[in-house]
């Protein structure tokens, strides 16, 4: 019902709208394929990726197999020494890298590896002991050290590091075979190989992505996969406050945690689906609020400094701008004090006579809510006038021109071109802006750390202006739930990174990357 | 062969052990303590001192930050890199001892400090069978500040007579009446009762009576400390808030009436106030409910110096933590600090009697308290939900909705013994 | 008609007025915690705060302070050695790690948005997916697995500058979305004539693209080197306690605790006088450099 006909228009139709126009239409059917995306990315996008990685799957396998078939002697010892049939036939660097990888890979499962994985299912733990006295023989008293057993948390860390290696060596070990065939097939073909210089040449012009986006990616696998990786492997484990490791480990649990979450029954009482329904709520309403005020507010800021005729252009932006310098918990923190029941807004209020009694800025759920998006936007416009300064510079002269011509007034002009042109372009920004707001800790964190707590029984401590980010850092680090903060993270990483991922790919700067210019 | 190998093997272990003991004269035993950022200078000098104190052996002690109170955030971790010694709130014991941070104490070192010790300080380490801190303060408490020149002696043994007279000469009443530490203080003062018990680090019962009423009253003891907290809240004098520095704001503005709050702020609310600086217990309180009066009830927390169990040198590590929570050390504190002393000799010296704060805690803890135990992580949610839901409570509806809200808290409370059962 | 241009003149002057007003009265607001931290920084009366604007006393004795290793005891009032509050230590610690991500993370962003932009090859498309949403998933979630990784590779406590750099860096690359979009917007055929020429596309690169591309290096530059020093939680959880190791941001964390804030302490001061020395040098870098800030953002950012 949603995609009916009438929605889908043409790209000449697109074009021929007006500025307003293609904003509403980007804006409402974004909202309008949200649903169906998303019915989209698990009934589609799942079962095709999946299609796509089981070909390729039985492409290598394939391949494998030819290379085994009609590999002569070199080719098929390099399935057991990396590197050989390179080496064997004069692509003597190639080879060594291949062996040393080989090499590496060998000691690293001896001395770590294999031990690690041997302990990942978790049975076979050894317990740590605890400290404890005994008498000894002669009515002294000895201290008995307690023995620190196996480490559940480290046993999982390192055997998915293994894993990784493990993932690494194949790859490299399949790359090293279809390497080594091709080398006897342009051998046999009369064909010259490439040598290391070749090779060198290659990697600074035809594979030059390789070279630039290694150690980024290296980077990226070990500082933000792994992590992901870790904590989807803690979302099917007991690990809470009773199981902290070394002392009390923790084991699998398979989908209890899951269960907890949508089955609403985590312990203590704490109705679960009711907390996460209002945070949920609070949340897309925050965010839906931080980002237009902001939005709005930033783009009259500039449209009104760069106005033609208003003088020390520089001055004021530097002024909005010192708010980016001071680091946000100074600032956050300042404002939190000055804005307290008894802080100096309140004591300068009362001073002057404007207000008989403290007007609740923190410490009231309604005023505390107020407060968060108006301080929020003392942060953000700032940035939004920049950018949007940058882009009112870029606007065609003389679009302005003929509206003079045509004798429209400065607002009609505001409205007619400004505006337009203006939502128009910076229509992902805005989008980005607001995924990024469903996940905004900062400013929750810093100015109200989520207070007022709510009054009603079973909220388990959550705020009324807690985000689920940072109930999600409150569920770990004071409750220590980190299994159910798994799979709740788990949860808004899916919602957050298809959001984001269809408003990127719909967004007309990646459509149009090719012809851009 | 063999007995060639066996002589090697003799020689290598003779030689490895004159090595390792020419090492042991040499080596330097590493150890961290941590304490809290404002004891940071007195903790220093302590462990100099106890480095004279034991010439023979070298130490190399680090100093750490760690508040008495995020003892447990700052160990959980990763608790095999943790401090060697902790200052630690008795309140966080099950949670310390659950990451086994905790060591016990030599059963013979227990019974010394049964001796030295306030023994509720004492047993307030104790979990199971075994003992697990050094204890080292007994004033983690509240009681009553207040300005004599607004509050007579005689009035401050009443609420009413308090607010009455603060209102009269314009002066504030400042208490962080919501707080889940405090919400439940009135309440437990009227004989209302909470206790947990564990099975290791598992809870295992919950009781309380809240939603129960004292003998000879129609109302509940949580809806009596509920109803008194709300309307203690609801008066003009009233300043409800949990920073201090609002307090330093009042004192040096001259609208300090009185205010609740623990030993930390003694010395502020001395100097700022001169001839009319007074504290007392907390006073009592005539419900508007049943007419009655009942006391006001602190809560009762000591501070211990743990001994990580992880340690590399345990032996030494306790030597340390029972140096650091010794007599001597203990009156350092309270000269540098203004700690109450755990110690029965400390806390019997004149300057310690004479320290009004630290007197008038000892004196709250010893006559109106309740001891504050390891409490599990959703009896301060829960209550901070009815602190915080106490703050708007419409004094004039039927007290039957909050009977209803103290039953609610009541099975909420209950319920996190119950769970377990898995 | 001449009175009419007049008047249209006379619109104009007084909407010109309007918006001066509106702009001070914006600016004012803006200003006014930035201001509030300069003035309490520069207080002479002793306690956390106050419930007046201006301080009574001027003095700057509390950056004195600050750089000396002294404050006023939070208990006796008493001026005495900080021991190792060094806040020097904090500020070169955090200074040499902002520098070093800096270097590393401008390299590593240019490289990649580069690669993401005028290379062609398999698993492009689904490396940039993946890049923009992995940055989804709740940070503090993985600082558990991140801090034993760094202590088996030995980078806690007193090699935490390496271990913060490495955490600081080690996903910038996810950042590749603006300096992308600003490679995107230099005209292909620039690289295409070179191309012809012979030029390799590691010397279009370094030879053609980074000569073009100052506005956003500079943008690049400037968001890298703010964020390390405001980060909190990550410096805190791996200097494991020991103020030796902590950066700014945890040491000015830990000066306004509760019980330092005590009517006689100067710790508040001293975090503001500590505050504005942190943030001095990014405004001064924000107002030399802000053309090319916002040429690198407008152009990274925006299109249509």
């Amino acid at each position: 019902m949603i995609n009916t006909e009438k929605s889908v228009i043409t790209e000449i139709e697109y074009l021929g709208m007006s500025g307003w126009e293609k904003f509403r239409y980007n804006f409402v059917s974004f909202f309008k394929r949200l649903p169906v995306t998303f019915l989209r990315f698990f009934t589609v996008t799942i079962p095709a990726l999946a299609l796509r990685f089981w070909r390729a799957f039985l492409g290598i396998f394939r391949k494998i197999g030819i290379a085994a078939k009609n590999g002569d002697w070199k080719t098929r010892l390099s399935f057991v020494i990396m590197g050989f049939g390179q080496f064997t036939r004069g692509q003597v660097m190639r080879g060594l890298f291949y062996l040393l990888f080989e090499v590496l890979f060998i000691l690293f499962m001896v001395f770590f590896g294999a031990g690690q994985l041997a302990l990942f299912g978790g049975p076979g733990y050894t317990e740590t002991t605890e400290a404890g006295w005994v008498i000894g023989p002669d009515g002294s008293e000895i201290y008995v050290q307690s023995a620190v057993g196996d480490n559940s948390l480290l046993v999982l860390l390192y055997g998915i590091l293994t894993i990784f290696f493990i993932i690494a060596f194949v790859y490299a070990w399949y790359s090293n075979v279809k390497a080594a065939y091709f080398a006897q097939e342009m051998k046999e073909a009369g064909q010259r190989l490439p040598d290391a210089r070749d090779d060198l040449h290659a990697f600074a012009d035809s594979q030059y992505h390789k070279t630039l986006l290694a150690i980024p990616l290296l980077g990226l696998v070990i500082f933000t996969i792994f992590p992901i990786v870790f904590m989807v492997f803690i979302a099917f484990t007991n690990y809470d406050m009773e199981h902290m490791p070394p002392a009390h480990l923790f084991s699998w649990v398979g989908f209890e945690n899951f269960r907890a979450v949508f089955g609403g029954s985590l312990s203590g009482g704490t109705q679960f689906g009711v907390v996460f329904g209002k945070i949920l709520l609070w949340t897309v309403i925050w965010a839906f609020f931080a980002t237009f005020s902001n939005y709005l507010l930033g783009m009259v800021v500039a449209i009104m400094i760069n106005k033609k005729g208003i003088k020390l252009k520089k001055l004021w932006r530097t002024v909005l701008i010192m708010t980016v310098a001071v680091p946000q918990f100074v600032s956050l923190l300042l404002m939190s004090q000055m804005l307290g029941d008894y802080g100096i807004v309140n004591s300068l209020l009362q001073k002057w006579g404007l207000t008989s009694a403290p007007i609740h800025f923190l410490t009231d759920s309604m005023g505390a809510k107020v407060t968060i998006i108006v301080v929020n936007m003392w942060i953000g416009i700032p940035y939004t006038m920049l950018m949007v300064s940058g882009i009112l510079m870029n606007i065609p002269a003389d679009l302005y021109e003929s509206a003079r011509i045509d004798g429209a007034s400065a607002i009609r002009q505001y409205f007619k071109i400004t505006l337009p042109y203006v939502l128009h372009v910076t229509t992902p920004y805005l989008i980005s802006n607001f995924v990024g707001n469903l996940n905004n800790f900062g400013v929750i964190y810093l100015l109200t750390g989520g207070a007022p707590v709510m009054t009603a029984v079973g909220t388990g401590g959550a705020g009324e202006t807690d985000l689920l980010i940072t109930w999600l850092y409150k569920l770990i680090m004071d409750k220590k739930l980190y299994g159910v903060a798994s799979v709740i993270s788990i949860l808004m990483f899916l919602i957050t990174g298809i959001i984001s991922l269809v408003t990127y790919n719909r967004s007309a700067s990646v459509k149009n990357e090719e012809d851009f210019m | 062969m063999k007995k060639i190998l066996s002589i090697i093997a003799c020689g290598a272990l003779a030689a490895s052990s004159i090595v390792g003991f020419a090492a042991c004269g040499e080596e330097e035993k590493g150890l961290t303590v941590w304490a809290p950022s404002a004891q940071q200078d007195s903790i220093k000098q302590m462990i100099e001192q106890f480095k004279t104190e034991n010439p023979d052996i070298k130490y190399e002690i680090n100093v750490g930050v760690c508040g008495e109170g995020d003892g447990y955030s700052m160990m959980s971790t990763d608790p095999q890199s943790g401090a060697d010694v902790f200052a630690y709130a008795n309140d966080q014991i099950v949670n310390l001892y659950s990451i086994g941070a905790l060591s016990p104490l030599a059963p013979s070192t227990v019974t010394a400090l049964k001796q030295t010790d306030n023994n509720t300080a004492v047993e307030s380490g104790k979990l199971g069978d075994n003992y697990y801190g050094y204890p080292y303060a007994a004033d983690n408490g509240f009681f009553l500040y207040y300005n004599k020149s607004v509050v007579s002696a005689e009035d401050a043994k009443d609420i009413d007579k308090i607010l009455d007279a603060c209102e009269k000469a314009g002066k504030q009443f400042i208490f962080e009446g919501g707080n889940s530490w405090y919400a439940l203080s009135l309440a437990y003062g009227a004989g209302g009762k909470y206790e947990v018990t564990y099975e290791g680090t598992q809870v295992t019962k919950v009781e309380t009576n809240l939603d129960q009423c004292p003998s000879g009253s129609e109302y509940s003891y949580g809806q009596l400390g509920g109803y008194e907290l709300a309307h203690i809240m609801q008066r003009g004098a009233f300043v409800l808030t949990g920073d201090d520095t609002i307090i330093d704001n009042a004192l040096t503005g001259g609208t300090f009436g009185a205010c609740i709050r623990g030993t930390w702020k003694g010395d502020a609310i001395k100097n700022a106030l001169g001839d009319n600086y007074a504290a007392g217990l907390l006073p009592s309180w005539t419900s508007d409910l049943d007419g009655k009066t009942y006391q006001w009830y602190s809560f009762a927390g000591c501070k211990l110096f743990g001994v990580n169990s992880y340690s590399k040198h345990p032996e030494d590590a306790h030597k340390l933590a029972a140096f650091l929570s010794s007599e001597k050390m203990q009156e350092k504190r309270f000269d540098d600090n203004g700690i109450g002393p755990s110690n029965l000799k400390v806390a019997a010296l004149d300057k310690v009697q004479s320290n009004i704060a630290v007197a008038t805690m000892m004196k709250q803890i010893a006559d109106a308290s309740v001891i504050q135990t390891a409490m599990p992580s959703s009896y301060w949610d829960e209550v901070g939900a009815f602190g915080e839901a106490m703050k708007s409570l419409d004094l004039t509806a039927n007290p039957d909705d909050l009977q209803a809200r103290i039953v609610q808290l009541v099975e909420a409370l209950k319920a996190n013994g119950a769970t377990p059962a898995e | 008609m001449a009175k009419k241009l007049r008047s249209k003149k006379a619109v104009e002057r007084s909407t010109n007025a309007v918006i001066y007003v509106i702009l001070v009265v914006i600016s004012i607001i803006w200003l006014v915690p930035f201001v509030f931290l300069v003035l309490q920084s520069l207080r002479g009366e002793p306690g956390a705060t106050t419930n007046y604007f201006f301080p009574k006393q001027w003095t700057f004795d509390n950056y004195i302070r600050l750089f000396t290793n002294m404050g006023v005891s939070a208990s006796t009032g008493e001026v005495v050695s900080t021991g190792s509050y060094n806040f020097m230590n904090w500020y070169g610690r955090t200074l040499l790690i902002a520098v070093c991500v800096t270097v590393i993370q401008t390299m590593i962003v240019l490289v990649t948005s580069y690669a993401l932009s005028r290379l062609r090859f398999r698993m492009r498309k689904p490396l940039m997916n993946l890049m923009l949403i992995l940055g989804m998933f709740p940070g503090f979630m993985s600082m558990t697995a991140m801090y034993f990784l760094l202590q088996l590779l030995g980078l806690t406590q007193n090699m935490s500058i390496v271990g913060l750099i490495l955490v600081y860096v080690g996903s910038s690359c996810m950042g590749y979305y603006i300096c992308k979009g600003f490679f995107d917007t230099i005209p292909k055929s620039l690289d295409e004539a070179a191309r012809i020429d012979g030029a390799s596309r590691h010397t279009v690169f370094f030879k053609i693209i980074l000569p073009l591309s100052k506005p956003i290096i500079i943008y690049t530059i400037l968001t890298a080197f703010m964020a390390p020093w405001g980060e909190y939680m990550f410096a805190s959880l791996i200097a494991n306690g020991n103020a030796d190791y902590w950066n700014v941001a945890v040491g000015l964390r830990d000066m306004v605790q509760r019980e330092q804030l005590t009517a006689y302490s100067d710790s508040f001061q001293r975090f503001c006088a500590a505050a504005v020395v942190v943030s001095l040098p990014i405004t001064i870098l924000f107002f030399l450099l802000q053309r090319y800030y916002v040429e690198g953002v407008t152009g990274g950012s925006v299109k249509g």
